[in-house]
Formats: structure tokens, C-alpha cells, sequence
């Protein structure tokens, strides 16, 4: 299982000794992502406490981002490095982000080996795995914008005064500070997702369910793949409900189970590693039976106004097509 | 709308001996449309069980079934393709268990050539298994084209 060349792992689920060995390894592996996680994190605490030390303390009193924003003659006492701001508030923003981003990485599930699984399994398939990780990305240019400001600000070329509109981009610039800190850890927990690209703007997210504890006892359920697809339509859509929960019907789909307070429906579908494939081809199935038969809210509104029947395509109309064909078939019989 | 076998039964009144069946012209039609409804419930069911289950016996049974025909040769690599695996090891222990089992023969050709069957004569309920499974049944490979020809899509 193990290419010693690349220190690869293929994990196996075919029989028993294979899932247990591929358990095994998935522990130990999740166990040193975390470890890892936390030393980065001790890493990132000891970069910032330094800097509180060596640089930040002498002025702590001077409440200093409050303090340096609010005035033009506002000068710090003795000296400091030229661009204090700027870098203060680099090293401020960046750890309290790496120090949120590590924490959240050392929680996720996924672990090497299982990514690749995944990943062989869906391009099997013929699609694509992908980690979609937006926080970094928006950190950086929120922070890069931000920076460019505070060292306009630093080296005196935006200079504060008393008028309204001095006020105005100071309250908005700190506004934007907040903003920049806390939209990316937002992201880190809502938009930093596995998820496998079906086309576009339709993907099927991946969630892991397994338990950490060490159990003896061999469980093919110890490791599930939750997949969820993107927003289908508002639960509040009857038309989409109704074609929602048919398909889910004839497909042997979760219902209601994790997204129980979006207001959106998902396709959910329950997998483990030896049937993750024909899951996911169900889940897929069912979004192409959706495609095919919901029309958007602006279309059922012209539907409601020229037809009293709200089943849609789905509905009795479908099942009337259907029935001729069979009846044709029958009589070619 | 029948797909309780129960309810097929009652709407027909099949096992109701002082009435006598009538079919005709719609009547006919519906009487096919529940039957068919019912096979198509019981290949759902085949298939379902087939994925829950930890051993892939079933999906391969499935598989041959979906193969098996009076002009066709079936082999290994038959199946593995048919049920979108990308290793023959992934399908071994399966085949394996079910020879030994008596639900397949194979018939082994050369070294590397086996074909292999279902084991009607022993089981003859693999007979309507078949026909229900060829009739009704998508294969995973089936279902991977189906999917991947929608996502080429534009």
C-alpha cells in the first residue's frame, strides 16, 4: 500500500484487513495534520508576542490604530520605524487569520491519502476534485488594499483633518479594517469547501463523517462521505419542492437531514469509500433530472398564469407522455 | 399508481376468484404500466442492496446478469468495465465467493480467458433476475456516460 519512493498511501476498502489498515492510516494521518496545524499556530502566537514585545509594547498605551487615524498632528512618542502602521497592522491581521485558518484545517476530516482516493475514484468518473479554498485569496486582496492604504497613511501622503469628509473616510476606512479581518474567516468556515465540479455553476460538496476514537471492533460505516449539491431552489418554491422530494423519492436520497435551517433545498446523498462511486453518480443523476424538469421561478410564474396544474413538467403532463410510450411499446409487443 | 404488490392485487382483484380478469383497451394499459412499475421498484431495490452490502457479489451478479445473453461471452474484464471499476482486483473476491456460491460457472478457455455465466440451471430464479436486471438495470458505466455526456453539456 505504501510506494516508499514518494511516501504515496493508497488506501484500500475492498475487504476487511484493507479498510481497517486504510482506517489506520487515515488516523495517523489526520493526527499529524493536526499536530502540524498546531505547530504552525505556536509559530504564528510566538512571531506575533514577539513583535507585541519588541515593537508594539512601548506604545500600547496610545491606543494605537484609534489613535493613529484620528488626527494629522498625531505623532508617536520617540521613535519608531517609519511604517509602524502598516506593519503593525500586516502582522496583526495575517496572524489572527493564520491562527483562525490553522485551527480550522487542523478540524477537516480530509487527509492525503483519502483526498486522493476521492480524487481517483471521481476522475474515474470523469470529473474533478477540487479544493476550493476562497479565503486565502480574499485575505490577500483585502489585506493588499489595506496595506497600500496604511502606507499612504504612514508615510504622510493621506493626512487626516476635522472636515466631514476626513471623518468620513477615516470611520470608513476602520470600517473596512473590521471588514477585511472578518469577511476571510468567514470564508474559512462557509466557502473553503471539497467539492467535485459537475459543470458550470452545479457542484456536489463533500463532507466527512468518522470518528477519531480508536474502536477494535471493524465498522464499514466507521468512514462516511456526506455529498450535498449546490442550492437547488427557496423551500418555499412548491413547484421546486415537489420535484425536489420525487426525485429524491425514486432516487433513495437523504432528506432534510444537515440542511435542515437553510432555507434552500440540496440533494443529499450518504456514502462510504466502497460505494462512493455509484453515490455519486446518484447525487449527479438526480441534478440532471433536476435540470430537466424544474423551471425557474420567473417561468412558473407564466406557468401558474396559463395553467391550473402545478405539478409542472413533473407532473401529470410527464407522466401522460410516459404512459403513451408505453402504451406504444405495449401495442408493438 | 400501484407499487405495493398488495395493492396491485386488490386494484385488479386478481386473487378475488368471482370476478374474472378483464383487460381491454386502457384497462390493459394500466395493468402494464403497474407491472412495470413493480419491476422497476424491485431492479431499484436489486440495486440499492446491492450498494449497501460491503461485498461487491451483488453489483457483479448484477453486472453478469446485465451481460449475460444467448449470443454473448462475458468475461472478467466485462464486468469490471461494466460496473466502472478501474482495477480487475477490485471484482476478484466477488467473483470468487460467487462460484463458490454456484450463482456463476466459469468456464475457463485459456490461462487468461474465462467466461463467465449465470448459474440458471442451479437457481432457476436467475432467470427473471436477468430479465428484470436487462430490462431495467443502468450500469454504473451507464450511468457515468449519462452523467458525463450531461456535464459536457453547455
Amino acid at each position: 500500500m505504501r510506494n516508499s519512493l514518494k511516501s504515496e498511501v493508497e488506501l484500500n476498502f475492498e475487504d476487511e484487513q484493507g479498510f481497517k489498515d486504510s482506517v489506520k492510516i487515515i488516523r495517523s494521518e489526520y493526527n499529524k495534520k493536526a499536530l502540524k496545524s498546531i505547530v504552525y499556530i505556536a509559530m504564528v502566537l510566538s512571531i506575533a508576542l514577539s513583535y507585541l514585545i519588541y515593537g508594539y509594547l512601548p506604545y500600547i498605551k496610545k491606543n494605537f490604530i484609534t489613535g493613529l487615524l484620528a488626527t494629522e498632528s498625531f505623532v508617536l512618542e520617540g521613535t519608531s520605524l517609519p511604517l509602524n502602521l502598516t506593519f503593525s497592522w500586516t502582522i496583526f491581521s495575517t496572524c489572527i487569520f493564520l491562527i483562525i485558518y490553522f485551527f480550522r484545517l487542523s478540524r477537516v476530516k480530509f487527509t492525503p491519502s483519502l483526498i486522493k482516493y476521492i480524487e481517483r475514484e471521481t476522475k474515474y468518473v470523469g470529473f474533478e476534485f477540487i479544493k476550493k479554498i476562497e479565503s486565502v485569496g480574499l485575505f490577500m486582496v483585502l489585506t493588499a488594499v489595506s496595506i497600500a492604504i496604511l502606507f499612504y497613511i504612514d508615510t504622510r501622503l493621506i493626512q487626516f483633518n476635522n472636515t466631514f469628509w476626513s471623518i468620513f473616510f477615516q470611520n470608513s476606512f476602520f470600517v473596512y479594517l473590521l471588514i477585511s479581518l472578518i469577511l476571510p474567516i468567514i470564508f474559512i468556515y462557509r466557502n473553503d469547501k471539497f467539492a467535485i465540479k459537475i459543470k458550470d455553476n452545479v457542484f456536489v460538496l463533500c463532507n466527512l463523517h468518522y470518528s477519531l476514537r480508536k474502536n477494535k471492533e471493524f465498522d464499514p460505516n466507521l468512514l462516511g462521505i456526506v455529498l450535498t449539491s449546490n442550492r437547488l431552489c427557496s423551500k418555499f418554491d412548491r413547484s421546486g419542492k415537489y420535484i425536489y422530494s420525487k426525485i429524491s423519492e425514486d432516487r433513495w436520497l437523504l432528506r432534510n437531514e444537515p440542511f435542515t435551517m437553510s432555507p434552500f433545498l440540496h440533494f443529499e446523498e450518504y456514502s462510504v469509500p466502497f460505494n462512493f462511486q455509484k453515490q455519486f453518480l446518484n447525487i449527479v443523476l438526480a441534478l440532471n433530472e433536476w435540470e430537466n424538469n424544474y423551471i425557474s421561478n420567473l417561468n412558473s410564474i407564466n406557468y401558474y398564469l396559463s395553467n391550473t396544474v402545478s405539478y409542472y413538467k413533473y407532473g401529470k403532463k410527464k407522466n401522460e407522455i410516459s404512459n403513451q410510450l408505453i402504451y406504444l411499446k405495449f401495442l408493438n409487443h | 399508481m400501484s407499487q405495493s404488490y398488495k395493492d396491485f392485487l386488490d386494484k385488479y382483484k386478481i386473487d378475488d376468484f368471482k370476478t374474472s380478469l378483464k383487460l381491454s383497451g386502457h384497462t390493459k394499459v394500466d395493468f402494464y404500466n403497474d407491472i412495470d412499475k413493480l419491476l422497476k421498484s424491485m431492479s431499484t431495490i436489486f440495486d440499492k442492496l446491492a450498494t449497501i452490502g460491503t461485498m461487491r457479489g451483488a453489483q457483479v451478479l448484477m453486472a453478469i446478469a446485465k451481460l449475460s445473453g444467448p449470443d454473448k461471452v462475458v468475461n472478467k474484464t466485462d464486468v469490471k468495465n461494466c460496473l466502472n471499476m478501474d482495477r480487475l482486483e477490485k471484482i476478484q473476491p466477488a467473483i470468487e465467493y460467487l462460484e463458490k456460491a454456484k450463482y456463476i460457472t466459469i468456464e475457463k478457455k485459456t490461462e487468461k480467458f474465462h467466461i463467465i455465466k449465470l448459474n440458471n440451471k442451479d437457481n432457476p430464479d436467475l432467470y427473471i433476475f436477468r430479465e428484470i436486471i436487462q430490462k431495467y438495470w443502468k450500469s454504473p458505466r451507464e450511468e457515468a456516460e449519462q452523467a458525463k455526456k450531461w456535464s459536457e453539456e453547455r
